[in-house]
């Protein structure tokens, strides 16, 4: 007899009380590593990681909506942000082993994604292949059971701390643009891997350039097959465009009601209650792409979703400034709202720019017709 | 730089005014919420512009070889200005007087020059501009109606829509393409209202009465001794009328003068207090100031004689945000007016809603800026 | 009317540049939050630039031309107080680099760690305030101005200027606001511009597609439109002119930072491209003086009437 959804939302609530971290995570490095682990190991011992995902590697098959009542719970908990370490594996990495990975790639990698055993790093953008990934250059050359890859990535989050790499290259030298491209599960510690980070203009080392000199991958890290990376990575992203960023919507109207407790100057309030429709209406489209998604394939309206967040993230954060006022001790304090601030540009730019989103949803849902690009 | 007037723009501006005051009937409001186009304005702008003849206003920006009296590019603007604001009671005249003479001066032969300027210059003709089509709107290259070359002339074919002044218009400055090809294809005609063949259709909008219309071409003949300037010059005329046009309408006056006109209803009703009216008002005031400073920009530029830039498209573009942000804010906070209680509030609703669209789109301004203002390259105008 | 510079302008500003050029000022390299120029400080106040209103024959605009040019640098220096708003306000000019700031004194200011003046908004009065060595605390922001605030407050003496001085006091900092947005908005574009027509996606350089050149036209409009608000305002002098020009500023800054970082990618997120010296402190410009929306509400009333007892 299955648990209700008030019984789970108030089981979660109760953990959460007892075991959110009291500190925040630390913004980079190895303490940020070991924060995040250590937060996803706890997660799993008390049988809340992988609510989604399959039984058969560990997860607990929970439906969407105890997935949402989670979500809620976490964010009114202010557990520690989604948006760490842990993202790619959880949100990339994870869902497109499920939907595209062999067994053995299942059973290896899900269970240590869940135990908070590794933290995964993304590896799509090139210097000269970021909107228009199609046109990445990283080679591998399949020699006897292994590929060989040289080349770079960039704009690779948590690279420098991260143990696997969900690595997109190119694998027929002789394609173009979207054949020709495989979907790679990469271990960091390969040799002939070289990490840069690179500092945002908020403060940390959020990025970084990643160099490979004869990186050998086996063959069997392929996932959906050789050649087919194309289909693998836009898997990938669709689920970022889609339910991954439902933790981040709950926790982003949780601010915005925090902002309107906090606010005493009748001057903004309207912009606040701007913010808190549009949080509620984000949240409203969210979960009804959530429930759909649950019951079959779903289309591009996950663009709009995307987009929709990114947009409002960055309007939340420039409204929290104009909260308190520039020279005050939140904003001005070291990862605080001004970080948070400019940390939100990234928003309208990482997976896939608004601008990719916009001809997404032209094309995909508006139905215009395709420009020329 | 400096940012003030001249004791005798001062004393321009003050006689414009003055006049306006004496000649503006006690109900010129209900006159003017009818736009330019209409019929009550455009009769009550023979009027007008007869007592602007008279006063040597109507066409004193024009040199004095043409009866005019080489009035400043300053003070004609200046004039604009108060013009504008007032509602504009030259009616479609303004046109002739700020783009039609001018280009006829520069690219017209004597006799056109002869026939065309005494009815302008005396205030009792109006004339339109036959540009767009139903397939040739921003894209004007594309145009399709027709002139066919006859024995003595053309035979005019095809049809214009969103043609302003139309229904009372005794001229069109027609757009038409010839069986050549290239360059020479498109011809400018001086066409004469009622030539047989032509048909115009008022078309129901929600901008003013009478603003726009069809117009449809059938065999109609023009005569050559109309076409002006020569086969393959009509771009370049084009460019310079547009450039005469675009820049001479001070739309932002209206709008500034309808928020000054909501802010004083507003604070008689005590809704002025709250914090929230005056900030919108605050930033739809600066975008009306913006909108000023950028078109007085484009003056300076014609007044000092300097290459035309694309700060024109910038202009406008600037306009249209001032007219769309007053407008807002007078839906938002003054919807009464809206309900049949501000006839005014109503028109100037209404030309806002087609800011950004009539006398070339704003994407078409935001394309020819991007070009020419910041010299970013073209876009591929198909496939790859 | 003229929107061209005057002779004497002209001269002003190429001496100016001269002296800029003189300098080989570079953008910094590392993640200096704060690139506070001392020796571009020291040349302008060498040179004369910083008391430039008090010289017969100049004015607020000629200031205003000067501190528009100096925001255009990726380094920061105290110019806008001590050109557009403490000559007013101080008895000893020299005292300066000068900090302003609104509200209690215990909040963090712009220059405050290197001022030797601070004058306060407190509400109620206007406060000068000398600030001896040691008295301030450095403040580590992402501002790229450096920021401080004072230790003691209570312990600082201060001169009462009087309420009756905070009209003026606030409609010249509108002044600076919009002029110093106006030269920061204009770097901060030609170096998007710069990007977009080298950088190639698609097989074209991404300044190409429509969709960024219209924002682009719209940025650059916002940019011009502060400019001559900005040069207005300083040349009137008048309250309607500045709040007008400070509102417009304000309620640009966020759409023009945003839309700027957006065409740069997460190259413009990151320290090694240059916009953030720019954009950094336009943000911070953004929250001065309440933001924008005070500055729309000055406006109304200083064009409108105030609210009340109509």
């Amino acid at each position: 007899m299955s648990e209700s959804l008030d019984d789970f939302r108030a089981r979660a609530r109760s953990w959460l009380q007892e075991n959110v971290p009291e500190h925040g995570s630390p913004m980079e490095g190895p303490e940020s590593r070991e924060y995040a682990l250590a937060w996803q190991k706890r997660q799993f011992e008390g049988g809340w990681a992988g609510l989604t995902w399959p039984q058969a590697y560990g997860g607990k098959e929970l439906s969407v909506l105890q997935q949402i009542a989670w979500f809620e719970e976490y964010a009114r908990a202010k557990a520690p942000s989604t948006h760490n370490a842990l993202f790619v594996g959880m949100n990339h990495a994870g869902p497109t082993l499920i939907a595209c990975g062999t067994d053995e790639q299942k059973a290896f990698h899900l269970p240590k994604i869940m135990q908070g055993e590794v933290i995964w790093c993304q590896g799509f953008s090139e210097p000269n292949a970021g909107s228009d990934l199609a046109s990445l250059r990283t080679k591998g050359l399949v020699e006897g059971d292994e590929l060989v890859v040289n080349g770079q990535k960039i704009w690779s989050s948590y690279a420098d701390i991260g143990d696997y790499q969900e690595l997109l290259i190119r694998t027929d030298p002789a394609s173009s643009r979207h054949h020709g491209l495989s979907w790679v599960i990469c271990a960091m510690d390969t040799p002939g891997i070289t990490v840069r980070p690179i500092k945002t203009m908020a403060g940390p080392a959020k990025y970084a350039e990643v160099f490979y000199d004869n990186v050998r991958i086996p063959l069997s890290n392929i996932v959906g097959g050789l050649n087919n990376g194309w289909k693998t990575a836009m898997a990938t992203l669709s689920f970022e465009r889609g339910t991954a960023s439902l933790a981040l919507q709950i926790s982003l109207s949780q601010r915005v009601e925090e902002l309107i407790a906090a606010n005493d100057d009748a001057g903004v309030s309207d912009t606040l209650m701007d913010l808190r429709a549009d949080a509620a209406a984000l949240r409203a489209m969210s979960y009804q792409f959530a429930i759909k998604s649950e019951t079959g394939p779903v289309g591009s309206e996950g663009s709009m979703i995307r987009l929709y967040f990114a947009e409002l993230a960055k309007r939340v954060a420039s409204a929290s400034i104009d909260i308190f006022g520039i020279g005050a001790p939140q904003v001005l304090a070291e990862h605080g709202l001004g970080f948070d601030y400019f940390d939100s540009y990234s928003e309208t730019i990482a997976g896939g720019t608004a601008e990719i989103q916009r001809n997404i949803i032209a094309e995909r849902v508006l139905g215009l017709p395709r420009g020329s690009r | 730089m400096e940012f003030g007037w001249s004791p005798e723009q001062t004393a321009h501006r003050e006689r414009v005014q003055t006049l306006l005051g004496r000649e503006l009937p006690a109900d010129w409001d209900d006159i003017a919420v009818h736009g330019p186009g209409s019929n009550a304005q455009t009769a009550f702008s023979k009027i007008f512009c007869k007592k602007l003849a008279d006063e040597g206003l109507l066409i004193s920006h024009w040199p004095k070889e043409y009866g005019g009296n080489d009035m400043t590019v300053w003070d004609q603007f200046i004039m604009g200005e108060e013009l504008w604001a007032a509602g504009e009671p030259r009616g479609p005249q303004y046109m002739n007087v700020n783009w039609i003479g001018p280009v006829l001066m520069r690219y017209g032969n004597e006799a056109q020059k002869a026939e065309y300027f005494p009815p302008i210059a005396s205030g009792s003709v109006v004339w339109c501009q036959g540009f767009s089509e139903p397939s040739a709107g921003s894209d004007l290259a594309s145009l399709r109606t027709k002139a066919d070359k006859v024995e003595g002339g053309y035979l005019v074919n095809g049809a214009k829509v969103w043609t302003s002044y139309a229904g009372l218009a005794t001229h069109c400055f027609l757009l038409a393409r010839t069986a050549s090809a290239g360059k020479g294809a498109i011809v400018i005609l001086l066409l004469d209202m009622t030539s047989p063949g032509v048909q115009v259709k008022q078309i129901p909008a929600l901008i003013g009465e009478g603003d726009i219309h069809e117009v449809f071409f059938t065999d109609v003949f023009v005569p050559a001794e109309n076409l002006l300037g020569e086969e393959g010059q009509a771009w370049e005329i084009i460019t310079f009328a547009l450039q005469n046009e675009r820049i001479g309408i001070p739309r932002y006056a209206f709008s500034r003068r309808m928020l000054d006109r909501a802010a004083e209803k507003l604070k008689a009703d005590g809704r002025f207090e709250n914090p929230v009216v005056r900030d919108r008002a605050g930033r739809a005031l600066a975008l009306c100031e913006a909108a000023r400073l950028m078109v007085y920009r484009v003056v300076h530029q014609r007044a000092t004689k300097a290459p035309q830039d694309a700060y024109g498209n910038l202009a406008r573009w600037a306009i249209i945000q001032a007219d769309h942000a007053v407008n807002d804010f007078m839906t938002e906070f003054m919807p009464e007016g809206l309900l049949g209680e501000d006839q005014m509030q109503i028109a100037h609703h209404q030309r806002a809603i087609a800011a950004g669209i009539a006398s070339g789109a704003a994407e078409i301004q935001l394309n020819l800026a991007a070009r020419r203002y910041l010299d970013l390259p073209s876009e591929p105008r198909r496939g790859l | 009317m003229d929107f061209d510079f005057s002779e004497d302008q002209a001269a002003i500003l190429s001496g100016l540049e001269q002296l800029i050029s003189s300098l080989n000022i570079e953008a910094p390299k590392d993640a200096v939050f704060s690139a506070y120029s001392h020796a571009l400080d020291a040349e302008l106040t060498e040179g004369g630039f910083l008391d430039i209103t008090q010289q017969e024959g100049f004015g607020l605009l000629d200031g205003a031309l000067i501190v528009e040019q100096l925001a255009r640098l990726p380094v920061s220096v105290e110019a806008a107080t001590s050109v557009l708003i403490a000559p007013s306000f101080l008895e000893d000019t020299t005292r300066r680099p000068v900090a302003i700031l609104q509200g209690a004194l215990t909040k963090a200011a712009r220059f405050l760690p290197m001022a030797k003046t601070l004058l306060a908004d407190i509400g109620d009065d206007l406060l000068r305030i000398e600030i001896p060595e040691g008295a301030v605390e450095e403040v580590e922001t992402l501002f790229a101005y450096p920021y401080g605030r004072l230790k003691n407050p209570e312990a600082l003496p201060s001169v009462s200027l009087g309420a009756g001085r905070l009209v003026e006091f606030r409609r010249r900092w509108r002044i600076a606001i919009a002029v110093e947005s106006a030269g920061l908005m204009q770097s901060a574009l030609d170096q998007v511009l710069e990007h977009v027509k080298t950088r190639q996606q698609f097989g074209r350089p991404i300044g190409s597609f429509q969709a960024i050149q219209h924002r682009l036209v719209m940025a650059a409009e916002l940019g011009q439109a502060v400019r001559w608000l900005g040069f207005k305002a300083a040349w009137s002098d008048d309250e309607g002119d500045a709040a007008i020009a400070a509102t417009f500023a304000q309620d640009a800054i966020p759409r023009f930072c945003t839309d700027l970082h957006q065409f740069c990618g997460a190259m413009g997120l990151t320290l090694e491209f240059p916009l953030h010296h720019w954009t950094y402190r336009l943000r911070a410009l953004l929250g001065e003086l309440g933001g924008s929306s005070a500055q729309a509400i000055a406006a109304a009333d200083a064009v409108w009437g105030a609210s009340k007892n109509v």
